[in-house]
This record gives C-alpha cells, sequence and structure tokens, in this order.
C-alpha cells in the first residue's frame, strides 16, 4: 500500500538494469519498502540489477527471468508476482540498446528481437501488471519511453521505434486505468545521460537517470493533483518546445 | 479529490436483506496513486451482512465508514465495503432507557442523525468526536479520542452492549461487564476487523439543550495550556486548541475550551422554543481551497499569529451548538484526508512524555513542515482494548498539509519518540505509520490478534491499514 506520504511498500520493475529504472528504485527505496520484484530476458543483467537494488536496502529482491517473445508465461509471471503481496509501483523500462558503431546496420533479425523485447514484451507485461494493478484497486504504472526524435543522437533505431511505440500505446493504458483508483505515468524522455551513451557529446537537452528519478518520486508523492494519469516530458524545456508531446 | 460516485444502481431488497447491486465505486482514500476504488455493498439486516460477510471477496471486506471521508482502516482497495442501511440505520434511535439512561442505535445512524434525534428526546450522547456524517459504527470501531470529560474519558466507557456479526456470520452480543470482556474491548476501537456492529446500547446523558456555553482562555504558555485542562470539573468538556505559529518558550501556547450543557434559561429567549433542535448548519462549511492554501504557507502562520493576538485573551459563556464544539474540526476545517492534500497526525503520550508535542512543533517548523492546525486533549486513565491507549496523558491531534519532502523522516522519527514514551498513535486516523513499531506502541497486540482469529477464522475483514501494518 502507498501510504499517506508516498511511501511504497512492493515494486515491480521490468528492465531493471535500465538506469532510468535503477536511479528510480533508488529514489523509491525508503524503510516501507519490502519487496522488489525484478524482470527481465537476459540472465546476467538481472543479477546484476538485483546486486544494485539489493544495495539500495531493499530486503527482499526476487529476480524472474522471462523468454521473450512469449506472452502467456510472461502474464503469469506478473500474477505470481502480484499473488505474493501488493505492489504498488510498476515500472516499465526497456534496456536501452545502442548502435555499435555509426556504419553498422542491423540485420532484419536483430531488428525484429529489439522490436520484440523492447515493445512487444514490454506491453504484455504492461497489460498484465495493468490488469492486477486494477484488481487490486490502486497502484502506479510508469511507462518509460521517448520518442523516435531520440535516433539522430546515437541510439539504435530500432529501439527509438519500440520506444516511440511504447509512448503512444502506453495512453490506451491510461485510458484502461481511468476511474479504477490506478494511475499512469507516461515518462517521454530525450536521451539520457546514462554510462551507455558515455561516448556521446553531452547536450543540454539530456537529462540524467536522477532527474528522470525525482519527477516519478514527485509523482508517487500524494498530493492533491497527483490523482490523475499524467505525461512527464523531460527535460522540461523539451516540453515547453513541443507541446505535442504532451500526450 | 472529494468522494465521488460513479454509478448508483440499486435494486430491490432481497428476502435476506442484502441489497445486491449496489455497485457504488466510491473515489475516497488516502492513496498516493490517487484515488482508491471501493465497491460498496449496501446491507439493510443481519441476514443480509451475514451474507455479504460469508461471501467476502479475495481482498476482504470493510465496514464503510460512512459519508464522512475515509481514512485507511475503513478503505479497502481492491475489496468491499459494507455499509449499513435500511433497518440498520434507521431509526436511529430504536428505544431509550430513561431508568438506565441507556439508548438502543442503530450502527448505521450517522452520528449527526443520532445527535438529532436524542436531542429532540432531551438527551446527547456523551463522547463526540471526528465527523458527524460517520456512522456510529464507525464510531465504535474507530475509538478516537474526543474533548476530555471526567465521566466518560473514552467512548468504550459509554458502550453499554455491542452486536456485532463476526467474521464467521454468527451475531454476538458483547458487554463489558461479560465475564470475559476481551471481545467487547477488542471490537472497541479495533478498526473494524473483528466484525460489523450492527447495535451499540449507549450510555447518554440528559441536556435540556442542544447548545453548549463555551469558556475560551488564552495561555501564553504550554504549561498553563496543560494546567487549565487538567483543572476540569466533571461535567465539563475540555480542550485546547494550540497556536502552532507560535515559538520560542511561547511555543504550545494556545486557546483552552471548557463547555457545558447549556440550560434552556441560560439561552436568549430567541432559542429557547427551539432549544432542543440540532443545529447541523456547521455541517456545510469546509474551508475554501484558496483559503486552504493560504493556511499552508508562511503568509497563513502570520495571519494565524495575528488572529491569535486578536482574539480576546478570555471569553465566558459563549453559546455554541453542540456540533460546532465536538465537530469543529472535522466540519469547519477542509476535509483531512491525504487526498486532500492535508493528513493528520493524531497520538497519545503520557503525562510526563507531554513535551513531546511541543518537540513536535518545533521540530517541524525547524525542518520546514508546516502545521496548520493542532488540538490538545486531556486522557485519564481508563479501560481499553489492546488497541486502545489507557493510560492517563494527553491527545494531541495534529494536522498537516502534505508536501514537505521532510515530512515522511519527521513523521517516523516521532513515532519513534512516541513509541519510546510509551505513546501510541492513534490508528483510526492513522495513513502511514511503520508496522514495526506498531507493537512497541500496542504491547497487547499479540492478544488482539488472537482475538480476531477467533472473530474472524477466514480473515473476511481487510482494509487498507490491515495490509499496511499486518494487522
Amino acid at each position: 500500500m502507498i501510504d499517506s506520504v508516498g511511501n511504497i511498500s512492493g515494486l515491480l520493475a521490468l528492465g531493471p538494469n535500465n538506469p532510468l529504472a535503477l536511479a528510480t528504485i533508488d529514489r523509491l527505496a525508503g524503510p516501507r519498502l519490502k519487496q522488489a520484484v525484478l524482470l527481465d530476458f537476459d540472465a546476467v543483467r538481472l543479477s546484476r540489477a538485483a546486486e544494485r537494488v539489493s544495495q539500495f536496502g531493499v530486503p527482499d529482491v526476487i529476480t524472474e527471468l522471462y523468454h521473450p517473445d512469449d506472452a502467456p508465461p510472461q502474464v503469469e509471471l506478473v500474477s505470481t508476482a502480484f499473488d505474493r503481496r501488493d505492489i504498488d509501483v510498476v515500472l516499465i523500462a526497456a534496456t536501452p540498446t545502442t548502435k555499435v558503431s555509426s556504419d553498422q546496420v542491423p540485420t532484419a533479425a536483430e531488428v525484429c528481437e529489439t522490436i520484440r523485447t523492447s515493445l512487444i514484451d514490454s506491453m504484455t507485461i504492461a497489460e498484465a501488471a495493468l490488469d492486477q494493478l486494477i484488481a487490486q484497486g490502486h497502484g502506479i504504472l510508469v511507462v518509460f519511453s521517448h520518442s523516435g526524435l531520440a535516433n539522430s543522437l546515437g541510439l539504435d533505431r530500432a529501439y527509438c521505434a519500440a520506444m516511440a511505440g511504447l509512448g503512444t500505446l502506453t495512453s490506451t493504458l491510461a485510458q484502461r486505468a481511468e476511474g479504477t483508483g490506478v494511475r499512469v505515468i507516461s515518462v517521454r524522455i530525450t536521451p539520457v545521460a546514462d554510462p551507455n551513451a558515455s561516448g556521446e557529446a553531452h547536450s543540454s537537452a539530456w537529462v540524467r537517470p536522477v532527474d528522470v528519478a525525482s519527477a516519478v518520486g514527485a509523482e508517487v508523492r500524494t498530493t492533491r493533483r497527483n490523482i490523475r494519469n499524467a505525461t512527464l516530458t523531460l527535460p522540461k524545456s523539451w516540453r515547453r518546445m513541443m507541446p505535442s508531446q504532451r500526450n | 479529490m472529494p468522494s465521488t460516485r460513479t454509478s448508483s444502481a440499486r435494486l430491490p431488497t432481497t428476502d435476506h436483506g442484502r441489497i445486491r447491486v449496489v455497485e457504488d465505486t466510491v473515489m475516497a482514500g488516502s492513496s498516493a496513486s490517487g484515488c482508491r476504488t471501493v465497491a460498496t455493498d449496501s446491507a439493510a439486516t443481519v441476514a443480509g451482512v451475514r451474507d455479504q460477510i460469508l461471501n467476502a471477496p479475495k481482498r476482504g471486506l470493510v465496514l464503510s465508514e460512512g459519508n464522512g471521508q475515509g481514512y485507511g482502516w475503513s478503505t479497502n482497495a481492491g475489496g468491499r465495503a459494507i455499509r449499513l442501511v435500511g433497518p440498520l440505520a434507521a431509526p436511529a434511535v430504536e428505544w431509550i432507557d430513561w431508568d438506565r439512561q441507556t439508548a438502543r442505535i442503530s450502527a448505521g445512524a450517522t452520528v449527526a442523525g443520532v445527535s438529532e434525534t436524542l436531542l429532540a428526546e432531551g438527551w446527547c450522547l456523551p463522547s463526540l468526536v471526528g465527523n458527524p456524517q460517520r456512522t456510529i459504527a464507525a464510531m465504535v470501531s474507530g475509538a478516537l479520542v474526543g474533548p476530555h470529560q471526567l465521566r466518560h474519558p473514552s467512548i468504550g466507557q459509554a458502550i453499554r452492549a455491542i452486536e456485532l456479526v463476526d467474521g464467521s456470520g454468527e451475531l454476538r452480543r458483547l458487554e463489558p461487564t461479560d465475564s470475559d470482556s476481551r471481545g467487547f474491548w477488542a471490537v472497541v476501537g479495533g478498526v473494524g476487523l473483528l466484525g460489523v456492529p450492527t447495535a451499540v446500547e449507549l450510555a447518554i446523558r440528559p441536556v435540556s439543550s442542544s447548545w453548549l456555553l463555551v469558556d475560551s482562555v488564552q495561555y501564553d504558555s504550554f504549561d498553563g495550556v496543560v494546567d487549565a485542562l487538567c483543572n476540569e470539573t466533571a461535567d465539563r468538556y475540555g480542550t485546547a486548541v494550540l497556536d502552532v505559529s507560535a515559538r520560542g518558550s511561547r511555543t504550545g501556547r494556545g486557546t483552552v475550551r471548557h463547555a457545558r450543557h447549556a440550560r434552556v434559561n441560560e439561552l436568549p429567549p430567541t432559542r429557547q422554543h427551539v432549544a432542543l433542535a440540532y443545529n447541523a448548519s456547521a455541517d456545510g462549511g469546509r474551508s475554501s481551497q484558496p483559503i486552504q492554501a493560504i493556511q499552508r504557507t508562511r503568509v497563513g502562520r502570520l495571519l494565524a499569529e495575528a488572529r491569535y493576538r486578536a482574539s480576546a485573551p478570555r471569553t465566558d459563556n459563549e453559546l455554541a451548538p453542540l456540533a460546532e464544539f465536538f465537530h469543529r474540526a472535522a466540519i469547519a476545517g477542509p476535509s483531512n484526508t491525504p487526498d486532500w492534500g492535508w493528513i493528520k497526525y493524531d497520538f497519545c503520550v503520557p503525562t510526563d512524555a507531554r513535551e513531546l508535542v511541543t518537540d513536535f512543533i518545533r521540530a517541524a517548523s525547524t525542518v520546514g513542515v508546516p502545521i496548520s492546525a493542532a488540538q490538545l486533549t486531556r486522557v485519564d486513565s481508563h479501560q481499553a482494548g489492546p488497541l486502545g491507549w489507557p493510560s492517563s496523558g494527553f491527545a494531541a491531534s495534529i494536522r498537516l498539509p502534505l508536501g514537505a519532502s521532510s515530512m515522511p523522516t519527521l513523521l517516523d522519527t516521532f513515532d519513534e519518540r512516541i513509541a519510546e514514551a510509551r505513546g501510541c498513535i492513534q490508528l483510526a486516523t492513522d495513513t502511514r505509520m511503520r508496522p514495526d513499531v506498531l507493537a512497541q506502541m500496542y504491547p497487547r497486540l499479540a492478544e488482539w490478534h488472537s482475538l480476531r482469529a477467533e472473530f474472524d477464522p477466514h480473515s473476511s475483514f481487510n482494509s487498507d491499514l490491515a495490509r499496511r501494518l499486518a494487522l
């Protein structure tokens, strides 16, 4: 249960190795966070993320490996996680993929795999989580995405397309959540200054994971305004430049 | 966000008294995720209540608090709530025993409705507090501490019997004079997790008017306030409103209000012919949003300081309607539920630890957490259940606007200090306490758990508070 001052007791994260997810978990972790369930399809990434999340002081970290593009087991995995205890916040944060070099063109199979893991699996798990949150009657679904414009800044093209699609489809989740007691927060960002993109030149348009985590943390905290679905476009200057990005 | 009902389709009452499809999806509660959905079923008879309990959903049932804003104990996200209607709510007062000064009251009736009915007969409830739109069942289950009065230090002392349907669907009658009264005391203040009260027999006191004569005296120090609260006579109610704008040595200063029921001949002639009418005019008066916004700011604090200085240091025999005196905080201020951006921090501390109240006001000021209102009430040593607080001391009710980032840490720190001082946070209004300090505050928690297992073996009752605190 999220208490009145915004402390959460249970969390589920898809793609916990994503710097945005890690920073957000770090931000949300407090004395009342008893359990974090981490989902990924890559065992190495998953164990690395579990180690980090444990360091944040979460007493019970559960890791679940799922098979990509296999929806029924993924839905079952989410259902099992909610059966254990109430989950207050679900983070959907597909792990970013970057181009190895500018002249490398990914194969069709690689593109398909990226779309499958970053978009289809994310949506499958997000939908399953939303069903569970609605049955639970409370909770927040946070979906990290960004616009395709980011493609010009060094990320993998298929990944950017997947993120743009995910951002668009999130609005359907928000519509389903209306009036159910569940909030959907769509976080749309410019490329994040994460270690994967450390070689890129710094741009003032970039945000740090900690900025994203702060914005999400502020949304989780209770105020009179935090009662509806929201779209966070970061950085805020970007939102001012492109009003169309609000939804 | 105020309570919102998204649908309200009612079908006729069935043979078992259960109104089947009242799918009021009430958006209420205190979740940071905004609102929670609480599907509410209504029950009109004991059989209807039993029917719902025996068919409780997976996430459990909870007793609906009534029309007032709900706290965590009376909300059940994803589950169901039971609202008592029909014969379980009306008539508000089934009978009055003049000899024993006792009334049998429908558990689904609101406190305001009961007060109105009793006053018409020349009686009133001895202990009143909180939102007048709450039901009597919620009042018994919450057992909040109201203005101090020597004869009835708590609502538990005024209850002669409770009839409730437990988690097995069995109708029980519980009295404090039972050879084993543990069940009775576990239900009083049991935050609705042991059963659904269907009727309550309460001690009532005779009155000749619905008005109170209130003496207000300002004291420039916390010690002065405390001394004044401790020097009360038996027939008077006492409570203090602390000036939260005061700093330094004046921290904790405030106005002590003593009240007694006015006799008819003490009323102005124009009011004497309606002396026993329940004046509910104060019920609707919530602060407007702009005023609430100002109250949270430094300007609000300066205004509070100015208001305190401008008010008369002493007023005697000021007439106040019953509702205004007892339910003032609930009806005149903003809604006290977190989805309105406020929370209440209600705690009790023993007399020797009363400085925790002023320490809290100072600490809040230091870390930048504004306080919008604070009340202090004396508590006498009395019999209480495992989730009650039986010691003598003081009960503080502090209203805080949400938003300050340092608030969670501040409240956690004081939770621990209060627990160390053998005080407690009042569960009925708690929306954020950590489960690990609960056992320290309530040393008889294990006894309550065993009684809960006996009353509700299938865990049919559940609430957001119960899940958070693992009750």
